[in-house]
């Protein structure tokens, strides 16, 4: 049984996670004060709601560069557009996302161009949006209620990670109990063999890029109102963060394999590793190398595994012959 | 007979893309008439823009021709200009050729990760990005370096019959890029590496090692990059580079060079600088702002992705 546990990519990275949250607490008593570990789920949940949506990208086999920048344009539109009230500004905000997820994902899934290049141009002109929005500076928000959404509270639990739960759980559930789900799956493992099941392979990856852009306003609006700002340079490094904690948690950025779960843990692993480095006194340069070599080795360690797995599977099948 | 044998020349893509830039740029003019953009003077500064863009697009459009792809080119730029600022001080020929060795050495680890372990190459990079900012931080305990030394600010500074060095520099390594991709044997195994590796290896191609040096020379180039940048500037940052990356990619793809490797050529990454370059430099000289460039940029980006797959399914 502990094999079997063990042979799960989740349960060997919730091994390292809690390897790591023990580890840490030895050597620094602090971490595993309650109001340290509220802070760590509350530094992974708005970054966390980013990565989420990217997660259903990269299972159907796209990726997607333009997420932090449409964090940027939907914090930006959510101060501008308040003055028309709070809730037709949040739903501008979502709406203005979910155009530019709409147009991924017509310009991927129908027109079939490469993901990695459109979302590379979205993400450049949602950007000069953002600027143009905001005319490169920061806005000021209003205060007040407007900081709810990120700095408030719920039964003691902040907003944001209440947020990140809904989310993680939600999409959890999207992926392993529905038809869209098994479709993702499908498609991300063998586009061909999905179009020939007659999966509707082509709004399905759209719908991918709209949720995945939708998720990054909501959490662009949460960040815009946990900062009382809407700042158009705020998003720049989400991509790349988001792409290395997803990958950490062991989903394949050729598609078909991971979740929402390995998601959740690969942000977690992250999170606690930079907040246990800061709490013990680690300087920046450091905390990128040791980002930097955990990563390569867990993506390592994971090629290194499908390889030998593939090698005694391509032994054994004669003999089931 | 001789015009039908070369009319169809003009569907090859340098041509188009030639022809597209032509396009733009005629088009740009109607708008904002620029009598400022054909002065000798900005045409001279307009190259000495795209100088840096074009070395690390010259060493990205290797690798991408090898099916591969690389993140930490902004990282290897920044620890190549603040190596050669420090080391410049001690002696100059050390302070440039040892960050370009560097590099080379950060690249060969890329490379090695990526054909050995079988490793993707967008997370090995990014990994190694992390890795190679965080040594230059370390290097420089986080602070800008300075070096005002005459001799070594001449790689970024002079200029020779009225063409920079940093020109120079960008048109020696585009035209040495070209020969080895298109003169030599292991440019050829590059090819067929990057249109399909499994083929290559079996036909006896030693397709790591190639794959493996695609990824050195680009992280030369991007070192080479950083050391032509820190001596025009005088100065350099451990955190510089963020951005350099995406350009570098952009102006690749606007070229042409297909992102699924086996196919490209560096004329069409030169074409592709180019555009970038006038692009941004008449915006500026029309006074737009920076947003104005990202949108056009942007909107470049995805219509030379459009046109080239649009090329590709007609000639089908």
């Amino acid at each position: 049984m502990i094999r079997r546990f063990l042979a799960g990519g989740n349960s060997r990275r919730l091994l390292l996670l809690a390897a790591l949250v023990v580890g840490i607490s030895i050597l620094e008593i602090r971490f595993i004060q309650p109001a340290n570990l509220r802070n760590v789920l509350l530094q992974m949940s708005i970054d966390g709601i980013v990565a989420c949506g990217l997660t259903l990208v990269i299972l159907c086999g796209g990726l997607d560069l333009s997420v932090g920048a449409v964090t940027a344009l939907s914090g930006v539109t959510f101060v501008i557009a308040l003055p028309l009230g709070i809730g037709f500004a949040g739903a501008l905000a979502l709406l203005a996302g979910t155009s530019v997820g709409l147009l991924n994902g017509l310009l991927i899934g129908k027109i079939k161009l490469n993901a990695l290049i459109v979302t590379l141009g979205t993400m450049a002109v949602v950007q000069g949006a953002a600027f143009w929005l905001s005319r490169g500076n920061p806005i000021p928000g209003p205060g007040g209620d407007f900081e709810m959404l990120g700095g408030g509270a719920f039964l003691y639990i902040p907003l944001p990670i209440l947020f990140f739960a809904l989310v993680a759980l939600g999409g959890h559930l999207l992926l392993q109990h529905t038809q869209f789900g098994r479709d993702l799956y499908a498609i991300g493992g063998n586009r061909e063999a999905a179009r020939l099941a007659d999966i509707p392979v082509e709004s399905r990856e759209c719908c991918a890029y709209i949720l995945c852009a939708l998720l990054a306003a909501f959490s662009g609006m949460i960040l815009a109102s946990r900062l009382n700002t809407g700042s158009p340079i705020i998003g720049q490094d989400t991509p790349l963060q988001a792409i290395a904690a997803i990958v950490l948690g062991g989903t394949s950025l050729s598609g078909g394999r991971g979740g929402i779960l390995a998601t959740v843990i690969g942000m977690a692993i992250i999170a606690v590793l930079s907040n246990g480095l800061n709490l013990l006194n680690v300087s920046p340069a450091y905390q990128w190398a040791i980002k930097g070599s955990v990563l390569i080795l867990v993506a390592g360690l994971d090629s290194a595994r499908r390889h030998s797995t593939l090698r005694s599977t391509q032994t054994t099948q004669p003999q089931h012959e | 007979m001789q015009v039908r044998s070369w009319f169809p020349r003009w569907h090859t893509r340098e041509l188009k893309v030639l022809a597209s830039l032509i396009g733009v740029l005629s088009l740009l003019l109607i708008y904002w008439v620029t009598p400022g953009f054909f002065t000798s003077g900005n045409v001279v500064n307009l190259l000495r823009q795209v100088a840096i863009n074009g070395i690390i697009a010259s060493g990205m459009t290797v690798v991408m021709i090898g099916g591969g792809f690389d993140l930490s080119v902004g990282a290897i730029l920044a620890l190549s200009g603040v190596l050669a600022i420090q080391l410049a001080k001690t002696n100059l020929w050390f302070g440039i050729l040892c960050p370009v060795a560097l590099g080379a050495g950060a690249g060969l680890l890329n490379g090695t990760l990526v054909s050995r372990f079988a490793i993707n190459p967008l997370i090995v990079t990014l990994g190694s990005r992390y890795l190679v900012y965080a040594s230059a931080n370390l290097f420089t305990a986080g602070f800008i370096q300075y070096n005002g030394n005459p001799a070594f600010l001449v790689l970024g500074r002079s200029s020779l019959a009225g063409v920079p060095a940093p020109v120079i520099v960008f048109l020696s390594v585009a035209l040495i890029s070209h020969l080895i991709l298109n003169h030599a044997t292991v440019g050829a195994a590059l090819f067929a590496v990057g249109s399909n590796e499994r083929a290559a290896f079996f036909s006896g191609l030693p397709s790591r090692n190639i794959l493996t040096l695609s990824y050195a020379a680009t992280g030369a180039c991007a070192a080479l990059a950083g050391v032509v940048l820190a001596s025009r500037l005088g100065v350099a940052a451990p955190d510089a580079g963020e951005g350099y990356e995406l350009d570098a990619i952009a102006a690749v793809v606007i070229g042409g060079t297909s992102i699924l490797g086996g196919a490209g050529s560096i004329q069409r990454t030169l074409a592709g600088v180019l555009l970038l370059g006038v692009l941004s430099n008449l915006l500026v000289l029309a006074g737009q702002s920076y947003e104005v460039q990202r949108i056009a940029t942007g909107l470049i980006i995805v219509l030379a992705v459009a046109f080239d797959l649009y090329r590709r399914r007609s000639r089908q």
